[in-house]
């Protein structure tokens, strides 16, 4: 059923360079201690090599440590973007698991999980995340994980809730009843995959929300902690230099623009590709 | 009149639910604002005691949060313990100035998208709309706050176009003419604000332009086309009333992230708001004002959502009944 989707997104073009983007930046993340051409953490000279402008042996420059930002990039991408998909991939599990159990849990599982989302949807995410972590002390980046995913999984749990009540009255989710199937061959094995596409919509939207919550959260100095490089706290460090060091704000702030951009795209493209085929049928 | 008076009340539920939950989990949080002066060891035994019974804060979590609920009722959030006076006091100051600073970057940045959309719908897949749509894709994949940094490096710090930081020039502002000052406030609104709006204008324009691409095809468009109208005037006249209203709903949901990047903004920016307010509470533990800056920014994004909600259903394209 939902085959052909996935299909016609690898046929699109600009679909195919977003996701080459995204699979750089996640391979230049896994490799990044065979990439980068320093260790993050060594400061070879805090003298002579302090805040180097780009060069050919420092291709993004040096920052005030005289540490080399490329591989400080590379290796906060490692954080950055695993606490961005950790934090994605629990976001969505949950909200499906909970906008399934809305759609399908009776009256009382949906007046419970809707009055959640209702109410928490409209309150500022950013701010409540970075109230709770100052206030709870600083956290480990597993913590920051759970913290983060566990207050995203709203717009997933409502489209998922929406997607199923919009499929179960199908007949060939009728069919499977009247074959006898139990509730959970039905969402396993019929409304799920059928809604497989519109998930994946909201995992790339949760990936383009949580990097730059992360980032945030690191640059006002409550997510991940130095000598840990994330893009946030590589930012964090460049701000006493703005008039002085461009290198140390616009390579993490392209870091992350890139990234967001293309599961941006990607989200655009899927819902486009959806959207075809629903007119077409 | 009965929806509104239904949004209203859902709102205020909307409020109380996170005034209270916000209140139960400030309980589990470690110290207060007497933890760093009096829980030293050369401090005598007792004395952490009195203080903390003095204000308050020997009281079981169940009493407190009737006082605390009831005082909210009467318009009083506490006593912020860092900065000396009531926290009510305090969000008056900061309150306007978040306003103020939202307010100007939606209006803007609003104004601004639908006029990007405009022109990228009037020239569908030719250069216009392609450089556009690709500037529009690059405001939405930077958060407001690097591209607040930037701002800030190259407006700011390198060109010195604009101040960088602060509500108001240096010196003797507030003995200069009211339009002076009003001009410097101004200015130094102009890089949180314009950043903001940047953001705004990108996410709507996205939308809008899809939302106007969408009704390009509908009977009445080609009828207007067909009396011979302008394809502006085509654009401005009848297709835009009738994509502008989901624009505005989908700017609701997005307003709750956006009063989140504002708070960002304010902190980068040095904008003596309830941002900045949130962010000086929480390095100084004082718990009360975290409380009200967390509950007035979620305030800010509910009313601001239930406006959009309301107009975006006024604005919703109504077909005559048919007799």
């Amino acid at each position: 059923m939902a085959a052909p989707t996935w299909h016609r997104l690898r046929d699109d073009r600009t679909a195919r360079t977003a996701a080459a983007v995204l699979g750089a930046a996640v391979l230049a993340a896994l490799f990044a201690p065979w990439l980068a051409p320093f260790d993050p953490t060594l400061q070879p000279d805090p003298i002579a090599l302090r805040l180097m402008p780009p060069t050919w042996q420092h291709p993004f420059g040096t920052d005030a440590f005289s540490r080399d930002v490329l591989s400080r990039v590379l290796h906060g991408a490692r954080v950055s973007l695993g606490v961005a998909v950790g934090a994605m991939l629990l976001s969505v599990t949950l909200g499906a698991a909970l906008g399934a159990l809305a759609a399908v849990g009776g009256r009382w599982a949906d007046a419970a999980v809707s009055g959640v989302v209702d109410v928490f949807i409209a309150m500022p995410r950013l701010v409540v995340v970075i109230a709770l972590v100052a206030t709870f002390g600083t956290l480990s980046p597993w913590w920051l994980v759970v913290l983060i995913g566990g207050s995203g999984w709203l717009t997933t749990a409502r489209i998922v809730r929406a997607e199923f009540r919009d499929q179960s009255p199908r007949e060939y989710v009728l069919a499977a009843r009247a074959l006898g199937a139990s509730r959970w061959r039905i969402i396993w094995q019929h409304l799920l995959p059928a809604v497989a596409p519109q998930i994946a919509v909201t995992a790339a939207l949760a990936l383009a929300t949580v990097i730059p919550l992360e980032a945030a959260l690191s640059f006002v100095g409550f997510g991940i902690q130095p000598p840990l490089a994330s893009w946030g706290n590589i930012l964090l460090d460049g701000t006493d230099y703005l008039t002085t060091a461009w290198w140390l704000v616009v390579f993490p702030v392209a870091a992350v623009t890139l990234t967001v951009g293309s599961a941006l795209v990607l989200a655009d493209r899927l819902r486009a590709v959806i959207a075809d085929e629903q007119r077409a049928r | 009149m009965r929806r509104l008076v239904a949004r209203v009340l859902h709102a205020a539920a909307i409020c109380t639910v996170v005034a209270t939950s916000v209140f139960v989990l400030l309980q589990f949080a470690p110290g207060d604002p007497f933890a760093s002066a009096l829980d030293g060891s050369d401090v005598p035994p007792g004395v952490g005691a009195e203080w903390r019974a003095r204000y308050g804060f020997d009281l079981p979590p169940g009493e407190r949060f009737i006082r605390w609920s009831g005082a909210l009722v009467h318009g009083q959030l506490g006593y912020s313990a860092s900065r000396h006076r009531t926290v009510a006091g305090v969000v008056t100051d900061a309150m306007p100035r978040t306003v103020l600073l939202v307010g100007v970057a939606l209006v803007i940045g609003f104004a601004a998208g639908i006029a990007i959309a405009m022109i990228q719908a009037r020239h569908h897949r030719r250069w216009p709309d392609r450089v556009l749509g690709a500037l529009t894709l690059g405001g939405v994949a930077m958060p407001e706050f690097l591209l607040g940094l930037l701002a800030m490096t190259w407006l700011g710090a390198r060109w010195r176009l604009f101040p960088v930081a602060g509500l108001a020039s240096l010196g003797d502002v507030a003995t200069w003419p009211l339009w002076e000052r009003a001009i410097d406030l101004l200015w130094h609104l102009a890089l949180p604000a314009g950043v903001l709006a940047v953001s705004i204008a990108a996410r709507v324009a996205r939308h809008q332009r899809a939302a106007l691409l969408g009704v390009l095809h509908e009977d009445y468009i080609r009828t207007a086309r067909a009396k011979g109208l302008g394809e502006w005037d085509v654009l401005w006249r009848h297709a835009l009333p009738n994509a502008i209203g989901p624009v505005i709903a989908l700017l609701g949901l997005a307003l709750p992230a956006l009063v989140g990047g504002a708070v960002l903004i304010e902190r980068i920016f040095g904008w003596p708001g309830m941002g900045l307010t949130l962010f000086d509470a929480l390095l100084a533990r004082d718990y009360p004002l975290v409380l009200a800056a967390v509950l007035m920014t979620t305030i800010v994004a509910v009313v601001a959502r239930t406006l959009a909600d309301g107009i975006a259903e006024w604005m919703a394209p109504h077909r005559a009944p048919v007799s």
